[in-house]
């Protein structure tokens, strides 16, 4: 029996042993955890300008290494923790939008062209989502609010609410889920709907307004602001901002000239190629992934 | 409830209002039942390419149920060798047929002539186009065009001439199109147009026609050309035209049809290696060092 | 009332109506609250409580809309002219779901958000994110994303969070609702110090008055609105309310009323009761059986045991009480029990064969809103037995959870406590032999809680097995059969509240302390005594 163990002394050093070793971290590797922590900003110029190349672009050979590239960058680069999960939401939302897309063919014309067509525009519009998907598993998508300049700090809160939106439903639907299970209520088909989306977008909306009530009763919107714990614009910020930035600007000037057979026609159905020049292009998005790992600063 | 959560809210909508159209207005667009094309069969849409001095029609194969404005004058360039150049990342034309300014962000701006975007209304009439070329839907059976010109709106813009989809693609004579208020602008017919009349497949690319050079970019399908496709007008770059046109030759031009296709085979290996790379670091457990 | 300098929180005939309520929420509340109190504000469900808090730094009316008449003055500022952002340097508020209120993602840049938005240099910020570490006994958790954090640990980082703007007055509305006995006294030797040597004033809410009330030093008592100022003594016999020795010697007659267990000490050296003796129920047949469980929670590859060699049967008749430190497996060993965790290694049998979740075993999860979508009390009970295919019976669990008044409300206009009630008899419908409950005593008031000790009880008696896991050692003292004690997931004690409660510093019920093992309720004590 414990008895007598919980007690302490002092009343000070109460331990909370469980979970504690596990994540306790010594100031050197807190100060360690910094110096390789990657600037959120240099993550967002990664993902905006990689959006880009991915919004330049139909062929899917060019897409695919897109996402090859997002995979090996998340699998380097993670922060662990509950973010990594957003990756896999990002994904699944990928995979969705080219079955939608190419589900639509069958409003349309059906031919092999027009499936194709549909699909890589589905692709392309998943590679974007993967990419995103990476930026949330690498970065806290709340450190790039805190970078906004004062006037438009609400419209990035509102950006960054949108991308943890899908994760934070995702792990809302899987508590939801298993709830109305333990009641015996069934939680598959369309009639098993109310009895999760209801729960899910009441709690989405208490959330929502919990959270601005707490925002306002801790000082969001006055004047005056500063910054805990500043993170330096690094050497690794600016690889990361340039070798994207290089990248998209070649396939933005690529595609305003139709070269490197960016944009191919899906008719007469036809095996798109692939240039060696835009490739290296694209390869320089890979860059992030061959940087120092970042420490595990959030678990 | 303050203005902080509303605020948040609009600004929440107006994020995700974007995304949705990205993700599904093109898609739903394409949904629209297509027209019945005069043409029948595949389907085909008209595109006219109105420099002032000459006026050239397209009947351009869509190969989808629903493309877009800009993806139109793309394959009439693939199947044609209509010659042009985009701005702003894609999205706005600068240069058709060599006349207009060089592409890249700033080509509608420091002149004011630019390429006015029309709709055909049905009766051979235009309608002045209320959206951009890169989000307009273009389905089987329509009529597009593009007219060189002054002017901010629909009324001040000089249209193409009236045109219908059976002048371009029905009627299976060359039929040169004398443009208004010009005296007859020649009338190089049929073919890839230009001095590329006697390469081998009118499928060639011949960015600069009028210079006569053939394009170093080789064709990159081998489908045939479409029985009913034929170029009407000649394809003599107008005076006004500045910028030289821009040859897709050097490094990036695309790999010989025939021969090994290198890229493809290197984006593979490239797929492969950080596919693989990212599996074993996975494997390899959490990526926190020291633990 | 000439000046403001001693006066920290000044209610000035508030009387305030929610847009669509029927009566007053706060009616003429008139407290003067001097800097340096430490006040505790008490009262039933719905009785004003978080209306009067929430008042305090001007979320309402800002956020909520309504009637609000007379004026609340904050450090001299009147609430109606300063939303609470312009409070925000001087009154700090703790919601009582901590989790939701955090606005960031990480616990250091959480506790500093406050300070960023006053536009505090970084140097000092930096200080004070560790002073705040220190001061909650935080410091391991700093780097942890928030989501991560068990509900303990995130209540104690929103207390930092709100502390660390160094506002002079804290307001926090059930604080120690999700904190173990040892937690909840470590947070409120924390607010204590802050108040001395400090000179904070802070103002709590709170249902588990035997946490509390032996801290503050005044009382605001609230009841339909109506407020009674005063020492906790005083408040607590206007409204007859009260930790388990007020209650004991009210019933005994004892004047003064204990409030403390060192009063009921003294009163109590007059009475030597000697250890009861205590025989252990006759059990029914085995209804759960654990034989020797691991569960590991993994995630990309990392494992964190979370359920260490479990073993142990749950029989019909028995009402089990899981306790433990926040973090120490019980929602792990509750889940695995009802079938939606499958364990690493040794098996899990309910009624001979692999739970079926909704069948053999129901669950009541720490938010009840995630059962709840129905828009009616009834309509939830209904759609329950309508799953089970059983025809609308007439439903005894309304009744029993003392709710069936609240038949045709929409569960989302109740309490929290009363929400647990309808998600307490929506998974009673499925008339599962084992219920399992988590946490079910957050904000349930004495009341309610009556009530849940009462459809326990008929469960058991039933023939049913139901289990709870709780911080609440009063209520497993109250209505357990049997306590299990979880450490680091495993099951370190296991045997009846006397023996385990009895033995526990941590745990032990407030009539152990006073009388020794063995004494669990005031009940039984009053009786003895008799």
């Amino acid at each position: 029996m414990a008895s007598g163990s919980f007690r302490t002394a002092d009343g000070g050093t109460m331990s909370f042993a469980l979970r504690v070793p596990r994540s306790a971290s010594s100031t050197a590797s807190a100060a360690a955890d910094e110096r390789t922590a990657i600037h959120p900003g240099a993550w967002m110029a990664w993902a905006t300008l990689g959006g880009i190349v991915a919004f330049t672009t139909t062929n899917p050979f060019y897409l695919l290494v897109l996402w090859a590239i997002a995979w090996f960058v998340f699998t380097q680069q993670r922060v662990p923790g509950p973010a990594a999960r957003s990756f896999r939401v990002f994904l699944i939302a990928g995979l969705l939008a080219i079955v939608v897309r190419t589900a639509l063919v069958f409003f349309g014309t059906f031919n092999a062209a027009n499936v194709a067509h549909f699909a890589i525009e589905g692709l392309r519009l998943a590679t974007i989502l993967v990419i995103f998907g990476t930026f949330n598993a690498v970065t806290d998508p709340f450190g790039v609010v805190r970078l906004a300049p004062r006037r438009f700090h609400e419209p990035a809160l509102a950006a960054a609410l949108a991308l943890s939106i899908a994760p934070r439903t995702v792990a809302c639907l899987q508590r939801v889920r298993e709830a109305q299970q333990l009641r015996g209520i069934p939680t598959r088909g369309a009639r098993a709907l109310p009895a999760l989306a209801i729960p899910v977008l009441e709690a989405g909306m208490e959330e929502a307004l919990v959270l601005a009530e707490s925002m306002d009763s801790r000082g969001h919107g006055r004047g005056r602001r500063s910054r805990y714990r500043p993170q330096s614009w690094n050497a690794a910020a600016w690889t990361i901002a340039l070798s994207a930035f290089v990248a998209a600007v070649m396939f933005w000037i690529a595609s305003s000239r139709g070269l490197g057979d960016l944009q191919p026609g899906t008719d007469p159905l036809h095996w798109p190629t692939v240039n060696v020049l835009m490739l290296a292009a694209e390869a320089l998005l890979v860059v992030p992934g061959f940087l120092p790992r970042q420490g595990s600063a959030r678990r | 409830m303050t203005g902080v959560s509303r605020r948040i809210a609009l600004w929440f909508g107006l994020g995700l209002l974007p995304a949705m159209c990205l993700g599904f207005g093109p898609a739903l667009a394409g949904s629209a039942p297509a027209c019945a094309a005069a043409a029948g069969g595949a389907p085909h849409a008209a595109l006219v390419v109105d420099t002032g001095p000459d006026v050239t029609t397209y009947c351009v194969a869509l190969g989808a149920s629903s493309i877009t404005g800009i993806q139109l004058v793309q394959k009439a360039a693939q199947q044609f060798g209509l010659s042009y150049r985009l701005g702003f990342g894609g999205q706005a034309v600068c240069m058709l047929n060599g006349v207009g300014g060089p592409s890249g962000d700033d080509c509608l701006t420091g002149q004011s002539e630019y390429w006015g975007y029309w709709i055909g209304d049905g009766s051979d009439g235009w309608t002045w186009s209320s959206t951009g070329a890169a989000s307009a839907a273009v389905g089987d059976g329509d009529v597009q065009g593009w007219a060189w010109g002054v002017g901010i709106d629909g009324t001040t813009h000089p249209q193409p001439p009236p045109t219908s989809l059976s002048d371009v693609c029905a009627d299976p004579s060359p039929s040169p199109r004398p443009p208004p208020g010009n005296g007859g602008g020649g009338g190089n017919v049929g073919g890839g147009g230009g001095g590329n009349a006697s390469s081998p497949s009118p499928h060639s690319d011949p960015t600069s026609p009028g210079a006569g050079t053939p394009s170093a970019r080789p064709s990159k399908h081998h489908g045939s050309p479409s029985p009913r496709a034929h170029i009407a007008a000649a394809q003599t770059p107008s005076p006004r035209e500045g910028a030289p046109p821009i040859a897709a030759s050097g490094p990036l031009a695309s790999t010989d049809p025939g021969g090994f296709p290198v890229g493809v085979v290197m984006a593979f290996l490239l797929i492969a290696t950080l596919g693989i790379g990212g599996w074993l670091r996975v494997r390899s457990g959490r990526p926190t060092a020291g633990r | 009332m000439s000046g403001y300098g001693d006066i920290a929180l000044s209610f000035q005939d508030v009387t305030f109506t929610y847009p669509d309520g029927d009566r007053p929420a706060l009616a003429d509340v008139r407290v003067d609250i001097p800097e340096g109190g430490f006040v505790l504000a008490l009262g039933a469900t719905g009785a004003g409580k978080s209306t009067f808090l929430r008042s305090a730094n001007g979320l309402v009316p800002h956020f909520t809309g309504g009637t609000f008449a007379g004026r609340v003055f904050v450090a001299g500022r009147d609430t109606l002219a300063n939303p609470p952002r312009r409070l925000a340097d001087v009154v700090a508020f703790v919601p009582q779901d901590a989790g939701a209120s955090f606005v960031l993602d990480g616990v250091e840049d959480e506790i500093a958000y406050g300070m960023e938005n006053l536009g505090v240099e970084p140097a000092h910020m930096r200080r004070r994110v560790e002073e705040m570490l220190d001061l909650l006994d935080i410091a391991p958790l700093r780097h942890r994303s928030l989501r991560r954090l068990s509900g303990g640990e995130r209540q104690r980082v929103a207390i930092a969070a709100a502390l660390a703007a160094g506002p002079r007055i804290l307001v926090l509305d059930e604080p120690t609702s999700q904190l173990d006995p040892q937690g909840a006294e470590h947070v409120m030797a924390a607010l204590q110090r802050l108040v001395h040597d400090h000179g904070m004033t802070v103002l709590l809410a709170e249902h588990r008055l035997e946490r509390v009330v032996g801290w503050v030093d005044g009382a605001v008592g609230f009841r339909e609105g109506h407020a009674t100022v005063g020492t906790p003594r005083e408040v607590i016999r206007t409204l007859a309310l009260g930790p388990p020795v007020s209650r004991l010697g009210r019933m005994v007659g004892w004047d003064p009323v204990p409030l403390t267990v060192r009063d009921a000490r003294a009163a109590a050296r007059a009475h030597g009761l000697i250890r009861p003796v205590t025989t252990a129920d006759a059990v029914g047949d085995a209804l759960a059986v654990l034989r020797g469980v691991d569960v590991q929670h993994e995630e990309l590859g990392e494992v964190l045991p979370a359920l260490r060699d479990a073993s142990f049967t749950l029989s019909e008749g028995e009402i089990v009480a899981v306790m433990g430190r926040n973090g120490a497996g019980k929602t792990t060993l509750l889940r695995t029990i009802a079938g939606v965790l499958s364990p690493h290694r040794g098996e899990v049998q309910v009624r001979g064969h692999t739970p079926q979740p909704g069948t053999d075993v129901g669950l009541c999860p720490q938010e009840p809103e995630s059962v709840l979508f129905n828009d009616s009390v009834a309509g939830e009970v209904r759609a329950t037995l309508r799953a089970r295919h059983v025809p609308d019976a007439d439903a005894p669990w309304l009744d029993l959870l003392g709710i069936a008044h609240l038949a045709t409300r929409h569960p989302r206009e109740l309490s929290a406590g009363q929400r647990l009630l309808v998600a307490t008899a929506a998974i009673a419908a499925t008339e599962a032999p084992v219920i399992l409950l988590d946490e079910p005593s957050r904000g349930l008031d004495p009341d309610s809680k009556a009530h849940l000790i009462r459809f326990l009880r008929a469960h058991a008696v039933n023939g049913g097995g139901a289990m709870f896991a709780t911080h609440d050692v009063e209520l497993a003292a109250a209505v357990a059969t049997r306590v299990i004690m979880l450490a680091g997931g495993e099951i370190i004690a296991d045997g009846t509240p006397a023996d385990v409660l009895g033995d526990s510093q941590v745990f032990a019920p407030q009539m152990t302390r006073v009388f020794g093992p063995g004494w669990l309720t005031p009940e039984q004590v009053a009786e003895a005594m008799a």
